[in-house]
């Protein structure tokens, strides 16, 4: 019986021997992919989504939040994640640099998914259309590393897929990794790329050979490499002939809400982004597409226009705009402190919003008397948020506001209608554009200065041409410092709020003055004094337009009316470059850090 | 399984059926027959004969007859029939005992004692046909009691079983009571067996139906609260139909991606305990130690709660009604202040900036006689009476119908609850059916099919989760309604959510999950020492979620035309189906031998094969015209309609084996191995051993032990050690590969696909691995007294944690086994049940406390926000700066900003003060350390019974003794995001009363809301979570209402509540130890926990 007993048990056993196997694919999985070039191309598309970053507060790029942490913007009060940066107490854990980093590398991942792979399928693909593929891939790659080695000095040059035993990178000299990304990128395979990619098919998403030329331009201005980027950005102007020119735009001045709204909205609005001439490349979002939206606007608008007003421009950035002779508001007779917005760049209000003005159809008061402003969309007035209700004190006019003034450059009235309807205020699809004509213009310019012989009446014409188009005079002077300190007028007025003036203020050396003492933001709108934000300081201009105030000085001799909203620190040989974050030091046994941090 | 293998097990179990032998048990079950059948039938199962004088008995009368034993049959046959039985041989003698004297009383003298031959004390002795009459033994065991002459006695004792005896013609008698088994003889259920409990080697908790019988259990998970030791239920908010509660075995013993619940299995078959009806749950064990549940290998790292339902019982036909009805309120809510006192801390913050405040003297004096005269104007709002309006009613219903004819046995039952939120379109219903079959086809074959079918339906109020947040954070001052009724848009920024909650606008959303399960179970024993058993049981798990947001649209004005403003920009439906099979196939065959009366020797083997499938699928479309059809094909055929699907399944193949050897029940040992190969892990890394071994001394088993037997009945000594894995490692059921994600991007508006990888491939990956030591005592004292002790030591190796890998990697990180906890503890369970005539009492207390701590996590740390994980703390840790006080006058301050400043700002008189944790001469954030745990130390329960004739009152316990709990923003803190003040608030510093609880106002400081100690709270608690008054009507009543037993009820859960928690939140919820990923600072928003008051009835026809 026990041999039974035994057969049986065994039968059993055996029946139950089943399989373990039970894995269903939902997808392509690692191992196989690429498989086909339609699969690499979906690579190549998920390495340029990963530009169009969903984490506006935290990421600088490829939003402005950079600009916020530098001479020309200003923060809500207690944003503790921005004020460290520029207070000179960041630590390694600091929120941006950390953000900054890990999407630096999470593009690199995903551009050496494909590149890593491309070879499989090389004999799949036409040699152009292969050359196409990687030429994008490694101009990504190269965009990424130049502005990485900007932030943090050297970096990790990685140049593959990474795993769990193949991870220790130590810091690669910066001057090397440039080298390298460079020459990743040798004319012969730029040379593939049409000169701009079908538009009707990809708009303004892909690189084409214009755009790959004054990317590799900027790289080389970035790194003092001026003949090269002279090159390059000549290459770059010639094959834009016909195909990318600057846009017009209205320069009508409208003293006050009730004149008209100024707007630059053709240009960096929705009409910018579908039609612009001067758009060569932008990061993409899209409602439509999975995790592609953005909440720029609500950060950049006011109170009364569904925004946050979070961010703005600073008191020292409004008193840099020239008067419309072309002179600085200290030097020239057109201007008037007691109204300020006369006679000024037309920039000033196309790009910035102050008080008595318009944006998005709603009237932007910082007057604490004025407890309504118009709705110009509906014509009836509403409640002036800006200055009263409870989250006034987040206003520009309150305690933990931004400075009195809020950016407009990117503010489309889409938003305030969008939002009005919908309710939801955090979901903007306007494109981030990454490369235009008028920046290609200014790298060109400054290039030509700082070369050894370079062409100084082409960096002289170049600089022109970005200020005719806003109606202000040409610049007369032809000597390098007298162009020098005029491009660095136009970079910071005409490239404002796009994320650049970080990156300038360090490659010019001018970081250290730019960004040290106290920022002003304009006195607070009380009822006995409800014009009190109008500024009474007169300031000092130096000649890298960098603007400073004494604390003293006033244009009537009355009391200095400005008010401090932060003290800001540079400490020389720390503040250069961010922190390597945390987490990277901890895992990273090769990794060292930045001198004082 | 597939068929071919299904045919093969069937051929077996058929040949089974043919393999038969001589019964030698007595086994009388009979029903409504006379007394002469029964007799016979008990001469042909037996052989024993009757002899008596026709005349002496009634041969006709009708008996029942439900015995095991040959005496029991006897007494049975004969019962009133005024004979007295004698066995001569194989024969049974009758003698008619006097007649005609039944009024005479008569006095018996005797002696109780037990089956080792020591006296019983306090042993009660009753005359059958008249209860009242009756006494009690006394220190020697003997009593003296005068009856009705012929009346049987009772004889009762606590501890022991209840004796039926006839006197006869004997004035003096030897009663030998037998253990009762409820104490000693106790049989437990353990992995896919039965133990008795004295036999026990491991740790097992056993909980009987009985001590969650009358409470209003929705969620059976909540029925386990508090009355095992070293078991911890934490229930983290009311919804309806989602209060289910978080068990924890010891501790957690894992964090990160896996998961930390036991593994719990419903008759055999793994399960979820909430899917079950309370009222249908017979028994529950739970196996704690490694020895005990290493038989379930892979899944059982966090502890086995092994659950069994009532079945029909041999002889008993019942049907049986339970319901109860009653209504919930929330436990607690906080305090807020009213518009006056709003107004006057909003000023003083606003001032303490240097800011100027619209709320003048003038303003506040007057503000309610604007209310009254322009109250759109002049607002004053309550919040959460506004919003918490729902009835809470809630009513459950249970009918059981037990029935059992010859050799079939069956117990079917339905039952109906329907559960009401606090706030209203907040509601659970369910329905559960469910048939337990048993059919004896004879003594060696057996079969059970048991059928189940839930259907659980909630209705959720699609704002559900943000309504509390909202409630406690929104100020008097927001206007709610206009004059004309109709609903303001606006509320401190974000939209008026009172239109969804009190008038249900705004869609709706449902969850439907319809569980149906299975199990078939084949029994067949050819010898006696042999059984084999064999269980198919599927499951079948279907789930619906339903979720339409409509459009609210909100007047901008009083009396005006509705305004643009609006929720949301257009209405949406998004359904999902979820399709789940279980397959689960369990064989086992086991060997039980005892050899030269002593040596007891059992081994068991078997193998089981589990699989799972998953199908899901999901659809979405939007801008409905006609929002009250709210399906799919409604919605516009847009572009944005959309649809998803997935697929996932896994299958886990295992083979184990038992051995149980003891000598006399006195020296035991077993020992459990188990071989578990998972579909979860790369080939290589799939398979994994598990062993156990245990051993018990039952001291009171020697023979030197017999002398004091009478006071220490029971003394035993248990050690054990084992192995246990957890396989429940992340929420993917391939962890080891990665799937790249398919997305999209647009250009020129154009929709592309996109493929990237986010997340690096780990294959190395494999089970997490437990290895427990646990020893212990259990002791039983005068028969009374039980205590039961434990302390283990458990040590969880290889944990899954996505460890930090560096940013360059560029991709997020995998999981790894890198983690290692330690968890340390001890537990302490102790019972006391007596009687005293007509009064009963028990006492039934447990307490336990584990140490956690974290050994290794390879460097790193983890958590977000006051959550840390890191080497040398305890899992969930609490992460903050430590608030050493509060500045009280400006030298305080001074000295501060002098000595050392914090976070580079000014500190005021009424800020706090950090500790400099790092010495740098200031405060950052790099001076948080670990001020607290959120893991619960010592956790108790006591249960408190008290009885007297019918009465029944009963009061559960339950409480932690040490843990911490974190709140913060708006839940606690005054001035931040736009929140408005507590009562408590008002007890803050001002330049007046500097000795304020609370720091200083302001809106503008940080300094004071950084997560520090300050406003961590001591969530420790004592709780009566149940109190209970029953009523049983007398016995007497119920032959005139032809009803077996009827019973009412009055029930109260979480009557009252002695903690030190924040004022307004619960501390039960307030920490979320249990979950894998905890949260702290934002669990205020949850759904409240609620008491609920209940009165039911129980019938038994």
């Amino acid at each position: 019986m026990m041999k039974k007993i035994l057969l049986y048990i065994v039968t059993i056993a055996t029946a139950l021997s089943c399989s373990l196997d039970r894995f269903y694919e939902n997808g392509p999985s690692t191992g196989t992919y690429p498989s086909t070039p339609d699969e690499a191309l979906s690579g190549l598309l998920a390495c340029y989504k990963g530009l169009a970053n969903t984490q506006v507060q935290y990421c600088p790029f490829p939003f402005r939040v950079v600009d916020q942490l530098s001479d020309i913007g200003t923060i809500r009060v207690g944003g503790a994640a921005y004020e460290s940066l520029v207070t000179s107490v960041a630590t390694p854990s600091a929120k941006v640099p950390g953000t900054a980093y890990t999407k630096i590398y999470r593009i690199a991942g995903r551009i050496h998914l494909v590149l890593d792979n491309l070879d499989n399928i090389k004999v799949q693909m036409d040699p152009v259309e292969f050359a196409q593929l990687k030429a994008e891939l490694l101009l990504l790659r190269a965009y990424i590393y130049d502005m990485g080695c900007q932030f943090y000095g050297d970096i990790p040059f990685i140049d593959h897929c990474l795993s769990l035993t193949d991870y220790e990178y130590g810091r690669t000299p910066k001057e090397e990794v440039i080298d390298r990304i460079l020459s990743d990128i040798p004319d012969e395979l730029l040379d593939n790329l049409p000169v701009q990619w079908p538009y009707a098919q990809w708009g303004t998403c892909r690189i084409g050979r214009a755009t790959a030329y004054a990317l590799k331009a900027q790289i080389n201005l970035n790194w003092g490499r001026y003949a090269e980027a002279a090159r390059c950005s000549k290459i770059a102007m010639d094959l834009s002939d016909g195909v990318y020119e600057l846009d017009p735009l209205d320069v009508t001045y409208y003293a006050t809400a009730a004149d008209g709204e100024p707007s630059a909205s053709n240009l960096f609005g929705f009409a910018g982004e579908k039609g612009s001439k001067e758009w060569m490349w932008a990061a993409q979002y899209n409602k439509l597409a999975a995790a592609n939206i953005h909440a720029m606007t609500y950060t950049y608008s006011s109170r009364n226009a569904n925004g946050a007003s979070y961010f703005g421009p600073s008191q020292s950035l409004m008193d840099t705009f020239q008067c419309t002779d072309g002179k600085s508001i200290v030097e020239s007779p057109l201007y008037d402190w007691s109204n300020p917005w006369a006679n000024r760049d037309p920039r000033l209000d196309l790009y910035c919003l102050r008080s008595d003005s318009r944006v998005m159809g709603i009237g932007y008061d910082l007057n604490v008397t004025k407890s309504e402003v118009m709705d110009y969309n509906t014509g009836k007035m509403t409640n002036n948020n800006d200055v009263n209700g409870n989250k006034s004190e987040y206003g520009p006019n309150g305690k933990k506001g931004p400075g009195g003034y809020l950016w407009r450059k990117f503010v489309d009235r889409r938003y305030y209608v969008e939002s009005e309807i919908t309710g939801t205020k955090m979901e903007d699809e306007l494109d981030c554009c990454l490369m235009r004509y008028a920046t290609l213009l200014l790298i060109d310019a400054e290039a030509n200065i700082e070369m050894e012989g370079g062409d100084l009446a082409r960096a002289r014409n170049d600089i022109n041409t970005v200020r005719a188009r806003v109606g202000m005079p040409g610049v007369k002077d032809n000597t390098q410092a007298g162009l020098r300190k005029a491009l660095r007028y136009e970079r910071k007025v005409e490239l404002c709020a796009e994320g650049y003036r970080w990156f300038d203020i360090r490659r010019w050396g001018i970081a250290a003055k730019a960004v040290d003492g106290t920022v002003y933001a304009p006195g607070f709108s009380t009822k006995a004094n409800p014009t009190n934000y109008i500024s009474n300081a007169k300031p000092v201009i130096d000649d890298d337009w960098v603007v400073k105030y004494d604390g003293t000085t006033t244009w009537n001799g009355a009391k200095f009316n400005l008010r401090k909203l932060l003290t800001m620190i540079y400490t020389t040989g720390r503040d250069e470059v961010w922190p390597i974050p945390e987490t990277e030091m901890e895992t990273n046994p090769l990794m060292k850090q930045n001198p004082g941090y | 399984m597939n068929h071919c293998k299904t045919l093969t097990l069937i051929l077996f179990l058929s040949s089974m059926l043919a393999w038969t032998a001589n019964a030698q048990r007595i086994d009388l079950n009979l029903k409504d027959v006379t007394v002469k059948e029964a007799m016979e039938t008990l001469k042909n199962r037996s052989g024993y004969s009757f002899v008596y004088e026709a005349g002496d008995i009634d041969a006709r009368a009708k008996v029942s007859v439900k015995a095991t034993r040959i005496e029991d049959a006897i007494s049975q046959i004969v019962a009133g029939q005024n004979v007295s039985y004698e066995l001569r041989g194989k024969n049974i003698v009758l003698q008619k005992t006097a007649t005609g004297q039944q009024k005479v009383k008569r006095t018996i003298t005797g002696i109780v004692k037990d089956a080792n031959g020591l006296s019983v004390i306090g042993a009660t002795i009753l005359e059958k046909v008249n209860r009242t009459n009756g006494v009690v033994t006394d220190s020697q065991g003997r009593f003296t009691i005068t009856v009705s002459e012929g009346s049987p006695l009772i004889v009762n004792c606590i501890g022991y079983k209840q004796i039926e005896m006839n006197p006869g013609v004997r004035d003096n008698l030897d009663i030998v009571l037998e253990d009762d088994m409820q104490l000693l003889d106790e049989v437990v259920v353990v992995g896919y067996d039965t133990q008795k409990k004295v036999n026990l080697t491991g740790s097992v908790s056993s909980v009987s139906f009985d001590q969650f019988n009358n409470r209003p259990v929705v969620q059976s998970s909540t029925a386990l609260q508090g009355v095992a030791p070293g078991v911890t239920v934490t229930t983290g908010g009311g919804a309806p139909g989602s209060d289910s509660g978080t068990i924890r075995i010891r501790g957690i013993g894992t964090f990160g991606g896996s998961s930390a619940s036991p593994l719990v299995l419903i008759d055999g078959v793994q399960g979820d305990l909430n899917s079950l009806d309370a009222a249908l749950i017979d028994k529950i064990s739970v196996l704690k130690d490694a020895a005990s549940s290493a038989i379930y290998g892979s899944r059982a790292a966090n502890g086995v709660i092994l659950v069994t339902t009532k079945r029909a019982e041999k002889g008993a036909s019942q049907i049986a009604y339970r319901g109860y009805v009653g209504w919930q309120q929330a436990v607690t809510r906080p305090d807020l202040v009213n518009a006056e006192e709003y107004m006057t801390l909003s000023r003083e913050a606003t001032e303490h900036d240097g800011g100027e405040s619209i709320y003048t003297d003038e303003y506040i004096k007057n503000y309610r006689m604007n209310n009254w005269l322009d109250p759109d104007a002049f607002p004053i709002t309550d919040w959460q009476n506004l919003l918490m309006t729902g009835s809470g009613l809630t009513h459950n219903h249970n009918v059981t119908m037990s029935a059992s004819y010859g050799k079939i046995r069956t117990m079917a039952s339905f039952g109906y609850l329907s559960q009401e939120g606090i706030i209203k379109s907040s509601k659970y219903d369910r329905y559960n059916f469910r048939n337990n079959l048993n059919v004896d086809f004879n003594d060696k074959f057996r079969m059970r099919l048991d059928v189940s079918a839930i259907y659980g339906h909630r209705k959720i109020n699609p704002y559900q989760s943000a309504v509390f947040n909202f409630m406690n954070a929104r100020d008097p001052l927001m206007l709610a309604k206009w004059s004309d009724g109709s609903y303001a848009p606006f509320t401190g920024g974000s939209l008026n959510i009172l239109p969804m909650i009190e008038n249900g606008e705004g869609g709706n959303q449902k969850s439907d999950v319809l569980r149906i399960s299975a199990s078939f179970g084949l029994t067949y024993e050819p010898t006696k020492w042999l059984t084999f058993d064999f269980t198919y049981a599927p499951r079948i798990t279907l789930s619906s979620s339903h979720k339409f947001i409509d459009l609210v649209k909100y007047h901008s004005d009083p009396y005006g035309s509705i305004s643009s403003i609006t929720n949301n920009s257009y209405n949406y439906l998004s359904e999902g189906r979820n399709y789940t099979v279980y397959g689960n196939t369990i064989f086992t065959a086991s060997f039980h031998k005892t050899f030269a009366k002593a040596h007891n020797v059992k081994l068991l083997l078997g193998t089981e094969y589990d699989t799972r499938d998953d199908n899901n699928v999901s659809a979405y479309r939007q801008e409905f015209t006609y929002p009250q059809y709210d399906v799919l094909s409604a919605g516009a055929d847009n572009e944005f309609k959309n649809n998803s699907g997935t697929r996932a399944g896994w299958s886990l193949l295992s083979y184990f084996g038992r051995f149980n050897y003891n000598f006399k029940e006195r020296y035991l040992i077993e020992g459990n191995i188990r071989f578990d190969g998972s579909s979860r892990f790369a080939k290589g890394n799939r398979w994994g051993i598990f062993p156990s071994v245990s051993g018990a001394w039952r001291v009171t088993e020697e023979p030197f032990m017999v002398p004091v037997k009478n006071t220490l009945t029971e003394l035993k000594f248990r050690a054990s050690y084992g192995e246990l894995g957890n396989q429940n490692i992340s929420d993917s059921y391939y962890p080891t590969a990665q799937n790249l994600t398919i997305s999209s991007i647009s250009a020129n508006d154009i929709i592309y696909p996109m493929v990237g990888l986010n997340v690096l491939a780990n294959e190395d990956i494999t089970w997490e691995t437990s290895r427990m030591l646990d020893v212990g005592i259990d002791a039983v004292l005068w028969n009374k007294f039980s205590i039961t002790a434990d302390w283990y030591h458990k040590t969880t190796d290889g944990i899954l944690m996505r460890l930090d890998i560096p940013s360059s990697i560029g991709l997020s990180a995998p999981y790894q086994n890198a983690g290692k906890v330690r968890n340390v503890g001890w537990e302490v369970a102790l019972g006391y049940h007596d009687r005293k005539g007509d009064f009963s009492y028990g006492v039934n207390a447990n307490l336990s406390d584990v140490r956690n701590k974290i050994l290794d996590m390879k460097g790193t740390t983890g958590g977000s926000g006051v959550i840390r994980n890191q080497e040398g703390s305890s899992i969930n840790s609490l992460y903050a700066l430590k608030c050493i006080g509060m500045a009280r006058t400006q030298e305080e301050a001074d000295e501060v900003n002098n000595n050392c400043p914090q976070f580079n700002q000014t500190t005021y008189p009424g800020d706090l003060i950090y500790e400099d944790f790092n010495k740098d001469g200031k405060i950052t954030d790099d001076d948080r350390q670990i001020i607290g745990s959120m893991i619960p130390r010592y956790t108790y329960g006591l249960t408190l019974d008290f009885g007297w004739k019918g009465l029944g009152l009963s009061a559960q316990f339950q409480g932690v003794g040490k843990v911490d709990g974190y709140l913060s923003g708006y839940f606690t803190q005054p001035c931040v995001q736009g929140g408005t003040f507590r009562k408590e608030h008002l007890d803050r510093w001002t330049e007046t009363t500097p000795d304020g609880k609370f720091p200083r106002l302001s809106y503008a400081s940080e300094l004071n809301t950084k997560n520090s100690s300050y406003w961590m709270a001591d969530a420790s608690y004592l709780r009566l979570k149940n109190l209970q008054l029953s009523y049983k009507l007398p016995q007497s009543w119920m032959k005139k209402v032809r009803l077996s037993s009827v019973m009412f009820f009055a029930n109260a859960t979480n009557l009252f509540t002695l903690t030190g928690y924040y004022q307004g939140y619960d501390p039960e919820t307030g920490y979320q130890s249990g979950t894998d990923g905890a949260t702290a600072g934002s669990v205020g928003s949850n759904y409240p926990l609620v008491s609920t008051y209940t009165f039911g009835v129980e019938i038994k026809f």
